[in-house]
């Protein structure tokens, strides 16, 4: 079952249905039965392994928290940890062994629940929460079907509460839920779908379009674009989804093409595993003791800037070689994680050369040209990493670099026009990107949108809804002839 | 009056009026983007929905509504009969049809066409709706309706089973279409549903599509795609439709027959083993019980009533207007009891090529492997007592013979030849009948 897919907005509807039908105490068992069900629908095999990965997490929590003992807490927490994450590289590194392919089931969305696990065991041993009492709404959080695609990364402390305590019927909160998901089916099925149409055309047939340069440029922004678009899309369905039930779950954008620097990016792009590598690998990294004894040595030697510098360099570098891993273990992605990895430290290392360089050109930090230089320069740093990820080897990310860098004819712009995409394709997608800009500007000033509508009259703001249902089920891509089941980010 | 009944009269209200302009908004978008002007089906379900009463109901593919002249029908029986009949009718598109007649009118009968081609193709056309949509997009709106759709709609379809516009969703980009397609619906004719007629052939109402095409004798040419009928390739739920029908007739009181229309001798001899077809459906109503159901095949019509001639046919499957109208005329002799089953019909199809004259029908081909000639084979009926011969005479008058005077039935043809194919078929050289066929 797809997420655009009719069948699965019946489901959603009959869920919220239910939901609120049920005695508010017992609600979090609708969202249990859509779970299972959806996720039994996306492969029947994978719920055994998930029922007993979930399983196995709940007892840990348990017992964990049970434990008084320092010790035995520590090697409990190693055991589950290390347990989930063998599981996890195990169905990641299964795609490199056809041998091991054969007999390895993988759970949809793993990618993601193992980590939402991870945190919520550490936030258990840590003592920042309590362990969940419940194994069915324990298997609700890890299965919660709005997010199980692709995310967000929850966190049990937020979602396991929310499942528990269940939530009143919000008339309002119901609406803005749906303008949500409708906001992010129009960003998925108008504009990434297209846009995926070109960007599948040129990196299907590099070596057609390896003497095109501009084709491959334009490609690669349109992917970058796609991305966006789709994972974005995702996300605004999700969490509209959960808003439909009463349901808060964590947003994953804020409008990252705004960001002004790689570090900024990352901090509005992907936000839940922005915020796990953050919380549960790079603060416990720069705590460990070599670390400590590292930074020190370089303190001692260079003074404190270097101490904190190398502290640092160490967490990030461990970071975003986990990043690059967590998306895929092909050599594009670890190249892809220390890419990013690197501007984060070079940006880091560099800053008061930086600094010297800004006042020496006097240039002005909050004027507006620089300031959009330099969501401009964030943009290509993301497209070129969106292009290192998106190709299955280096030879064609090289074939790309060439190309790039001597193949650019301008006459070649017309091709563009020629990657499957019809001239109102390019018209829809363009509008489209146009109206999304507008509605980021409006939200990045802080005004919420759904809010100002609904102080509409009642006749015109609904009037607006349909014709806005009426245009996404009109000019979206969906339905045969069209493959809309898969998200970008669905496999990682 | 309470706030919490104000509250839900008002979400009521809400709910009407998004329905409502929903429903507004893609009217007005199929209106602008589907063609529609050139549809049989538009004007039939328009005429079906318009009935005082019908009391015969002829349902079935494009063999019924091509076969069956309900003016014929109606001055035969002094009834009011209609043909619903619709391209690729579907077996479970006729069984809502059945329905949804049932309801509307007070029917004493329905005669429900069953065909080879349009079974064996039930499960092929699973995925491929519009053979649906065209019975569909004119039935009035019901709950009946929508559950066939959603129950006929595989996941990527339910857009386009309810809204009509959502095909054409590229038009939308073509003012010339959209102008050209306003102006053909601002036209009397289609405001008063009445169907522009071709050259060719015209609607005639109450559903029957008559044309003017006549096959000359012996100038069938066919790929030999469906030699032989494969009663395992017809999908298991057409049988069960069946059954359901006979089901729904007899619970509802409504007399029930199945029917097919006439096939050409051409295509009979080339499926090769057509009774079993037959037998099937008479099969069926067996295991139903029904003791008042029925099943006529016209094919096995006798030739005094049914002349052994393609000039009947527009094509090998389908009438003619003038086939239409001695069909209509015997299927009307038959339904009010001028004629009896054992006079008008052989007992099976090998009967009745046994009792006719031998004849030549036409020629099958296929390309052969290396794609440097056909594969030919004549259709004759009674092919043991006949010889042929086969001449070509090509575009540049030369004259080839491709089969000398003898018996037997196949010959090949060079395909860069062009011209004209005359074969002579006959018992002896002093009875041959040629026929030209080109190429």
């Amino acid at each position: 079952m797809s997420l655009v897919s009719f069948r699965f907005f019946a489901l959603t509807g009959v869920a919220v249905l239910v939901y609120y039908l049920l005695p508010l105490k017992y609600r979090w068992t609708a969202i249990l039965a859509s779970s299972l069900f959806f996720y039994y629908s996306l492969g029947s095999s994978a719920l055994i392994p998930v029922i007993c990965i979930s399983v196995f997490s709940y007892i840990m929590g348990l017992v964990i928290e049970k434990s008084d003992e320092s010790r035995k807490r520590k090697t409990l927490i190693s055991i589950a940890v290390i347990v989930l994450l063998s599981i996890l590289a195990l169905v990641k590194l299964s795609g490199h062994f056809s041998t091991l392919s054969q007999y390895i089931i993988v759970p949809t969305g793993i990618s993601y629940f193992s980590l939402s696990i991870i945190a919520y065991l550490l936030d258990v041993y840590w003592k920042k929460e309590k362990a969940e009492r419940s194994p069915l709404r324990f298997l609700t959080f890890v299965l919660y079907f709005p997010k199980i695609l692709q995310g967000p990364i929850s966190r049990h402390k937020l979602l396991g509460e929310q499942l528990k305590e269940g939530k009143r019927f919000d008339w309002e909160q119901l609406c803005f839920g749906m303008q949500l998901v409708l906001w992010g089916l129009f960003k998925k099925i108008v504009i990434a779908d297209r846009l995926s149409i070109a960007v599948s055309n040129v990196y299907s047939q590099l070596d057609t379009y390896r003497e095109h340069g501009v084709v491959l440029a334009a490609a690669m922004i349109f992917s970058a674009l796609q991305l966006y678009m789709d994972f974005s899309g995702y996300t605004d369905m999700a969490v509209g989804i959960s808003q439909m039930f009463g349901i808060e779950l964590e947003q994953n954008f804020n409008h990252p093409f705004f960001a002004e620097s790689a570090a900024g990016f990352w901090q509005r792009w992907h936000m839940t595993l922005s915020g796990w590598f953050k919380d549960y690998l790079f603060l416990p990294v720069s705590r460990t003791e070599a670390v400590k004894k590292l930074s020190k040595k370089a303190g001692n030697r260079f003074g404190a800037a270097a101490r904190k510098k190398t502290m640092m360099i160490c967490s990030t570098a461990v970071v975003w070689i986990a990043t690059g891993l967590w998306h895929g273990t092909g050599i594009n992605y670890i190249v892809w994680g220390i890419y990013w990895g690197s501007l984060m430290i070079i940006s880091q290392l560099a800053e008061g050369l930086f600094t010297k360089m800004k006042t020496a050109l006097s240039i002005k930090e909050e004027a507006a040209l620089w300031k959009l230089f330099r969501m401009f320069r964030t943009f290509l740093i993301f497209v070129f990493g969106k292009m290192i990820s998106a190709q299955e080897n280096m030879k064609n990310v090289a074939i790309i670099l060439k190309s790039l860098f001597t193949k650019l004819h301008p006459g070649d712009v017309k091709m563009i026009a020629g990657l499957g995409m019809y001239g109102y394709d390019f018209a829809i997608v363009a509008l489209g990107l146009i109206l999304v800009l507008i509605v980021s500007v409006i939200q990045e000033k802080g005004v919420c949108i759904r809010e100002q509508t609904a102080k509409w009259y009642a006749v015109p703001r609904w009037l607006f809804y349909c014709l806005a249902v009426t245009v996404i089920l009109l000019i979206g891509l969906y339905g045969k002839g069209y493959d809309t089941s898969t998200f970008a980010y669905q496999f990682f | 009056m309470s706030e919490k009944i104000k509250k839900l009269i008002k979400a009521i209200a809400g709910a009407v009026f998004i329905a409502a302009v929903c429903a507004g908004i893609w009217y007005g978008l199929r209106v602008l983007l589907t063609d529609d002007t050139g549809s049989y089906t538009r004007v039939t379900l328009h005429e079906f929905y318009s009935q005082d009463n019908i009391d015969v109901l002829f349902l079935g593919a494009s063999h019924c509504y091509r076969g069956i002249a309900p003016e014929i029908t109606d001055e035969k029986l002094g009834l009011n009969t209609f043909n619903m009949g619709s391209s690729y009718q579907r077996i479970d598109t006729t069984y809502l049809l059945m329905k949804e007649a049932v309801e509307l009118y007070d029917i004493d009968h329905i005669y429900v066409e069953l065909s080879y081609n349009v079974a064996k193709k039930h499960a092929e056309f699973e995925s491929d709706l519009t053979d649906t949509y065209i019975v569909t997009d004119y039935m009035k709106p019901s709950l009946r309706k929508a559950a066939y759709l959603l129950e006929r709609s595989g996941d990527g379809d339910y857009a386009n089973s309810f809204l009509v516009a959502r095909r054409n969703w590229k038009k939308i980009f073509e003012p010339g279409y959209i102008k050209e397609l306003a102006e053909k619906k601002q036209s009397d004719a289609y405001k008063n549903y009445e169907y522009p007629d071709n050259d060719e052939e015209r609607y005639a109402g109450k559903g029957y599509v008559e044309s003017d095409v006549e096959i000359p004798e012996g100038s069938f040419k066919n790929r030999p795609d469906e030699q032989t009928i494969k009663l395992e390739e017809i999908d298991p739920e057409w049988d069960k439709t069946v059954l359901d029908m006979i089901k729904f007739c007899e619970k509802h009181k409504v007399a029930l027959t199945f029917f097919s229309t006439p096939l050409t001798s051409f295509r009979l001899l080339c499926y090769d083993n057509y009774d079993d077809f037959i037998d099937k459906v008479n099969g069926l109503i067996k295991e139903s019980g029904s003791s008042t159901v029925e099943y006529l095949d016209f094919s096995l019509m006798k030739e005094e009533y049914w002349p052994d001639t393609s000039t009947l046919f527009k094509d090998n499957r389908h009438l003619n207007a003038k086939g239409a109208e001695l069909f209509s005329s015997i299927f009307a002799d038959y339904i009010n009891g001028r004629l009896t089953y054992d006079e008008l019909f052989h007992k099976d199809i090998r009967e009745k090529f046994a009792s006719m004259e031998p004849g030549f029908y036409g020629t099958e081909y296929r390309e052969n492997a290396d794609d440097t000639y056909y594969d030919c084979r004549l259709v004759i009926n009674r092919e043991e007592e006949t010889k042929s011969f086969v001449t070509f005479i090509s575009d540049e008058g030369e004259e080839i013979i491709l089969k000398e005077f003898s018996s037997g039935t196949e010959f090949r043809i060079p395909m860069d030849l062009h011209g004209a194919c005359v074969i002579g078929v006959g018992t002896s050289e002093n009875d041959v009948q040629t026929y030209t066929t080109y190429y």
